[in-house]
Order: structure tokens, then C-alpha cells, then sequence
């Protein structure tokens, strides 16, 4: 993974803020736009929609295989 | 320097040589049937003490006098055996510098079991299920003054022992009269704040009428950010009624939403790496910012020396305890003090100190639970150094390599590969990996620093180990991927090779395999916006670890809406864009641009005696003789180094 992009990943889940995750995207469907590749691209930026549990580790209780 | 780390601190009339703590905890497995304090309990306490922490506690002394030992591992204060065992402990504590201090679990409360403290609901810890409570008999005044002066009872018991403080502990497994929600009394003891820390004030105050300026008082708080529940706010007015009676205050976070009274959500307690660093430090801040009557210590996950200094210097806390992080590494102040804050064992926060009953291991320090057995790894003289060879790279092999370099020998490290690492490289690319990430990295700095031969792209063979003319040899080259026999099954990737070979993953993504890795890779690329699908043949996922490890992997896996999982799949055929299962006699289809595999690892054991010579004493290590996990990898790398 590009360097700058994982460390921003890396950044957002060590301070819990969104704004680092979402540079960190950004950096990698840039990356993939350059390339050519569009579609890539695309899904990396909706990455951004699929993931809200960051501000919400309080509901950490979890069970498996109960959903 | 840390100056403000290892300034000490007077409280009442004990000395406190500096600000770190090493948190409560019980060590299940290193006590005995009876339960006595064992020698490998003792020293896994005294470690901390000789590590220079400022305070040590300890968990699971049985404070109620007409409770049987055993329950709940703890070993009985008023039985003649336990008793004199406690005294020398203490005493050999004290030998090494620290203050000791015990605390209250299992809860004198826990006496009163039979009764319904919470009146309507609940004992101590949250909401209990109705058939739990129903045949319980409520605790009146009378009974609530009677275990008061148990409490006191207690404390002069341990104060005669020399115990420097006494730990208390609200919330889970403590006295909670504190939360609404569990505290359903109408009486003096329920309904307002007042009323509902009127009882944990009876206890402190015939606690400290004992103990008077001879004892510290130590208690744990857990504060929820639930608004319904006890709060930031109730947490500093409930202090500021506790002035005089306690001299440290510490606070957590709780989950609001326990369910079951016993299961202590340790995840919000114990952070891992999907939340955020300092989260309950954010929360201690401000009950210290509030100026509340008393020393304040903060908790969390806290191991980092500059962290922490800097909470101490910008006046954010007065202490910091870590429990993981203590056993990570017990010598964390001894190295501040020595200026080796590099040498720090980071905790990976894997859960595995807190979560094996009876086995208890850590998997970056593997002299935790066996202190009292093992040697450390000093130099040996001149003629006892030989001459090693240590083949692989990965975990297992760099452990080794560190631990024999310590000890004089001249070691050879061979790696196949054009980097070190081996199933490692795996934390350089998860973001949430990032403590593993730094134990790596720690790994990598001393294996350099270490004077260590380092040989990539190597491959081994028995002519080039007879030519070196070694003493002795390590075997540690790792075990291979498994594969799947089913149509197809070549054109999927293992998900190991993503993060070892850098293999590109594309569009929608079918990972096979609902182990630790699979979803730990359906996380990383759910995260990173594909759409993933974990198909696995049984009824859990993450069946291969533990449960709280478990638990902090399927909390995100849970939370992604673009990772689905698909249990009793049996795959029957990988086509290029998709994949073909069958559930429940029907043959279902689901897409997959790219098909992973995660099904497990093979023992490279034929490879490793293909290396074998006749003569060498070799030893086979880490995956390559049983694929396990870090754990194993590191305690056997380190062994086999204390045994050349």
C-alpha cells in the first residue's frame, strides 16, 4: 500500500478521527486514477460510507454468529 | 529524561518512587488448588517490583472471612498458610522498592450472593437476568452497615500484613451502587447520586477510620458515556464527597450495554487498536481538569513513555497504571530510568494475558507466568559461545537470533526472502495492526543492533550449513499456506500473500476461510472499499483465537455494511469471476473478482528435517514444527536461544 496512505490509515484509527481516514482514501483513489483506473478509483472513495463504527467503540459488545 | 514520570510522589505517609502503576490483575493459572499463593504468582508480581514500578497491585485475595478459598481463584486472607504466604510477599516486595497494594475481587460483596443488593435488579454488575435475582433476598440498611465494617474488618488485617493500600473497585464486580441503571433501590440507597454513593461512603469512611494515614486508598471507578448512565459528571461530584476518605481515584470507561452481570466487557476497559489511543484518557482529563479533592491515575492501554509523560507534564493525570502493558514488559520504569525507553516491549493489546484461564502467556514477553523458572539471558563466558546458525527470518528466528546474540553467541541469521519478517509483514499493512506494527519494528531494532550475521535471499542447504561448520543449529522456516481441493482452485490468491508479496486484490472479494485471517483480511479490504464476502464452512467465525481477540475483530467485521459472511458454505468450485458453494443442499454462486484463501497453515516439518545434520544438535522452532500463533512463535524462539 502507498506509504503516505497507510500512514494516515494508520493515523486515523490510533486517534479516531474520520478526517485521516478520509485524506488516506483520497491518497489511494488518486493513486488508482492515475493509473486509469476509474473503477478503482470509485470504490475506494466509497469506502468512505461503509464505515461508521470509529466514533462508536463504546458498543463494542459483540456475539458471534447471532445476526 | 521522563523527570515527571519518575518524580515521586507522598501520599499520606508512604512514598510512591514514581508515577507508574502496575494495574490489578490475576494470574489464574499461576495459583494452586487451593488456591495458595504459589511461588510463580509471587514472582509474577515481584518481576514488577524489581522493574521499578511505583506501585504494584494485586488482584484475588478473598477478603470475606467466612468465604471458602478458591472461589473465583483467590486465595482466603484468613487462612494461617495463605496468611504467612502474604507476609513473606509483601515482604519481598517491599525488598524491591515498590508499595503493594490488594485489591477487592472477588467483592467482599460477593459474601452476600443470596441477596438482592440492587433491590428489584441487579447485584453489582448491571442489569441481571430475572430468573437470576428472583429468589434473592433484599439487603437492608442492617445488612449494608454489616458489611461496612467487614470492610474495616479487612483492612486492618492487611495493614497488620504491611500492605501498603487497598484497592476498591465500583462497577463491574464491585460495590455499583452507582449506576441508575443497575440500582434499582427505593430506599437511602438508590435514586439520587447522594443516595447512591452513600453506601460506598460507609465503606470508605470505617475503612479509613482503621487504617488512618497508614494505608492508601486506591479506588477504580468505571464512568459510562451513556447519558442514562453514571457519568463524567456524577464521577467528579461523587469524588468531591469522598474528599479525606480516598487518596487516588482511577477511571475507566463501561459499557452501558452488558447484558450479563459476570461478563465484563473487557474491550472497553482494555482498548485495542480499532479504537482510538487515549479514548479513556479523554475522560480522565477531564475529571482531573475539575479539581477534584484527590490523586487522579489514568488508565487505558497506556505504555508509550512519551504519551505518558507528556499526560504527567501537562497535569492531565498524577499516576498512569497499565496492567498489559506491565506485563509486556515489567522493566518498562527500570528502562526509563536507564535511559532504554527503545527497549520497551510493546503490548500488541492480543488479549492473550487476560483471556487463558489456564495458561497465563503473553505473546510478546514469553517470561510471563514462567519467571519463576526461566533464566535471563546473560552473557556467558567466552568458552561457552558458539558458533549458530538460525535458518528463517520470521518471528520465531529473529526471537532466537536476539536472545542467543544477548547471550555471546555468534549467530547467523538466513532468510530466504529479500526482507526479515516472515508472517509479520502482515501488521505493515493492516492499519489497524499498528501495535503489532511497532513490536516488529522493536523486533527488527534489536536483531541490528544485536551482532548478528543477517544473510537474505538465502536459501539454506545441509552443504552450505556443513561448510559454515556450526556449533548449532535453529530451524525456523515457518509453515506454508493450505490449500483448497476443489474445481479451480488455482485461480485464488492466499491472503497471506498479500501482505507478504504485495498481490493485488481487485473489485469484489469472496475470502474462503472464516478464521483470524480471513477476517482480519475481510476488515483491511472492507475498509478499503470492496465489497467482500467471507464464506466459511462452520457455524463461527474466529474459532482459531480467543474470545476477546475474537470479539475485537468482529466488532468492525460487524459494523462494515460491505462485508457479508456466510456460514456452512462448502465451495465446490473457483471460477474467474466467481465462486460456487453449497448450503443447505442448494448450489449457490457469489461474485468474486478475486477469490482469497485463508484456510489455515501446513507445518513445513519434511523441509525443516530435510535440514537436519547428523552430529549438529538442531532444534525445529516455531510454525515449521507446529503452525500456531505469535505466541508460540516467540516463546519457542526465545527457549530455543536459552538452550544453546
Amino acid at each position: 500500500m502507498n506509504i503516505d496512505a497507510l500512514e494516515l490509515l494508520i493515523k486515523a484509527h490510533v486517534t479516531g478521527e474520520e478526517s485521516f481516514f478520509e485524506k488516506g482514501i483520497e491518497v489511494l483513489a488518486q493513486e488508482e486514477e492515475e493509473k486509469g483506473n476509474p473503477e478503482n478509483a470509485r470504490r475506494i472513495r466509497e469506502a468512505l460510507k461503509y464505515r461508521a463504527y470509529m466514533h462508536r467503540p463504546e458498543d463494542y459488545g459483540v456475539k458471534n454468529n447471532e445476526n | 529524561m521522563y523527570e515527571h514520570i519518575l518524580k515521586p510522589l507522598k501520599i499520606r505517609k508512604k512514598i510512591v518512587r514514581n508515577r507508574l502503576v502496575a494495574a490489578p490483575e490475576v494470574p489464574f493459572a499461576l495459583s494452586d488448588d487451593h488456591p495458595r499463593m504459589t511461588e510463580a504468582f509471587m514472582e509474577h508480581f515481584i518481576r514488577k517490583a524489581e522493574g521499578g514500578f511505583g506501585m504494584v497491585m494485586m488482584s484475588g485475595l478473598c477478603f470475606a472471612p467466612s468465604r471458602k478459598s478458591g472461589d473465583g481463584a483467590s486465595f482466603d486472607i484468613w487462612e494461617y498458610e495463605n496468611t504467612k504466604r502474604l507476609a513473606e510477599f509483601i515482604d519481598r516486595m517491599h525488598s524491591k522498592g515498590s508499595l503493594v497494594l490488594f485489591e477487592d475481587i472477588p467483592g467482599l460483596m460477593f459474601e452476600y450472593n443470596d441477596y438482592s443488593v440492587m433491590g428489584e435488579k441487579g447485584f453489582g454488575m448491571g442489569p441481571f437476568p430475572e430468573d437470576f435475582i428472583k429468589d434473592k433476598i433484599p439487603v437492608t440498611k442492617e445488612i449494608l452497615e454489616e458489611i461496612a465494617e467487614k470492610y474495616a474488618v479487612v483492612a486492618k488485617r492487611l495493614l497488620k500484613l504491611g500492605a501498603d493500600g487497598m484497592i476498591l473497585m465500583t462497577g463491574p464486580a464491585g460495590i455499583d451502587f452507582l449506576s441508575p441503571i443497575s440500582n434499582k433501590r427505593s430506599d437511602e440507597f438508590g435514586g439520587s447520586l447522594e443516595n447512591r454513593t452513600r453506601f460506598l461512603r460507609m465503606v470508605l469512611s470505617k475503612i479509613r477510620e482503621t487504617v488512618k494515614d497508614d494505608m492508601i486508598i486506591y479506588l477504580r471507578t468505571s464512568v459510562s458515556l451513556d447519558e442514562d448512565d453514571f457519568g463524567i459528571d456524577d464521577e467528579i461530584e461523587m469524588c468531591r464527597s469522598l474528599e479525606g476518605l480516598i487518596d487516588i481515584a482511577e477511571v475507566s470507561l463501561r459499557n452501558p450495554h452488558q447484558t450479563k452481570p459476570w461478563e465484563i466487557n473487557e474491550l472497553i476497559g482494555m482498548p485495542n487498536d480499532h479504537m482510538p489511543e487515549l479514548r479513556t484518557h479523554q475522560v480522565v482529563k477531564q475529571i482531573k481538569a475539575a479539581e477534584i479533592p484527590m490523586h487522579i491515575s489514568t488508565i487505558g492501554a497506556l505504555q508509550d513513555p512519551e504519551i505518558i509523560e507528556d499526560i504527567l507534564a501537562k497535569d492531565e493525570a498524577d499516576i498512569v497504571a497499565m496492567a498489559r502493558g506491565a506485563i509486556a514488559d515489567p522493566d518498562l520504569p527500570k528502562k526509563l530510568y536507564e535511559n532504554r525507553a527503545k527497549d520497551i516491549i510493546p503490548c500488541i493489546r492480543c488479549y492473550r494475558c487476560v483471556d487463558t484461564p489456564l495458561r497465563d502467556r503473553c505473546t510478546v514477553n514469553p517470561t510471563m507466568g514462567r519467571a519463576h523458572y526461566l533464566e535471563k539471558p546473560v552473557l556467558l563466558s567466552e568458552e561457552k559461545r558458539l558458533k549458530v546458525a538460525i535458518i528463517g527470518g520470521g518471528p520465531a528466528g529473529i526471537e532466537a537470533a536476539i536472545i542467543a546474540s544477548k547471550r555471546g553467541h555468534k549467530v547467523t541469521l538466513y532468510e530466504k526472502e529479500e526482507h526479515l519478517g516472515g508472517r509479520l509483514m502482515y501488521a505493515d499493512v493492516m492499519p489497524f495492526k499498528h501495535s503489532t506494527k511497532k513490536f516488529k519494528q522493536y523486533l527488527l531494532d534489536h536483531l541490528y543492533e544485536a551482532d548478528t550475521d543477517i544473510r537474505l535471499n538465502t536459501n539454506v542447504t545441509r552443504d552450505l550449513l556443513l561448510k559454515e561448520k556450526f556449533d548449532k543449529v535453529i530451524i525456523a522456516i515457518g509453515a506454508d499456506c493450505k490449500d483448497l481441493n476443489v474445481k479451480g482452485s488455482e485461480k485464488a490468491i492466499q491472503a497471506a500473500d498479500i501482505y507478504e508479496k504485495g498481490l493485488e486484490v481487485i473489485g469484489d472479494v469472496v475470502i474462503i476461510g472464516g478464521g483470524t485471517t480471513g477476517c482480519e483480511t475481510a476488515v483491511y479490504l472492507g475498509e478499503l472499499g470492496h465489497k467482500v464476502t467471507i464464506l466459511t464452512r462452520g457455524e463461527k467465525l474466529c474459532r482459531n483465537t480467543h474470545v476477546e481477540y475474537m470479539r475485537s475483530i468482529l466488532y468492525p467485521l460487524q459494523q462494515l455494511s460491505n462485508v457479508e459472511v456466510v456460514y456452512f458454505a462448502q465451495i465446490k468450485e473457483i471460477r474467474d469471476d466467481e465462486v460456487i458453494y453449497e448450503k443447505e443442499g442448494q448450489e449457490l454462486s457469489v461474485k468474486a473478482d478475486t477469490a482469497i484463501l485463508s484456510v489455515g497453515f501446513r507445518e513445513r516439518c519434511d523441509e525443516a528435517l530435510d535440514l537436519w545434520l547428523d552430529g549438529i544438535e538442531t532444534q525445529i522452532i516455531g510454525d515449521c514444527r507446529e503452525a500456531k500463533d505469535l505466541l508460540a512463535a516467540i516463546g519457542s524462539g526465545y527457549d530455543a536461544a536459552m538452550n544453546l
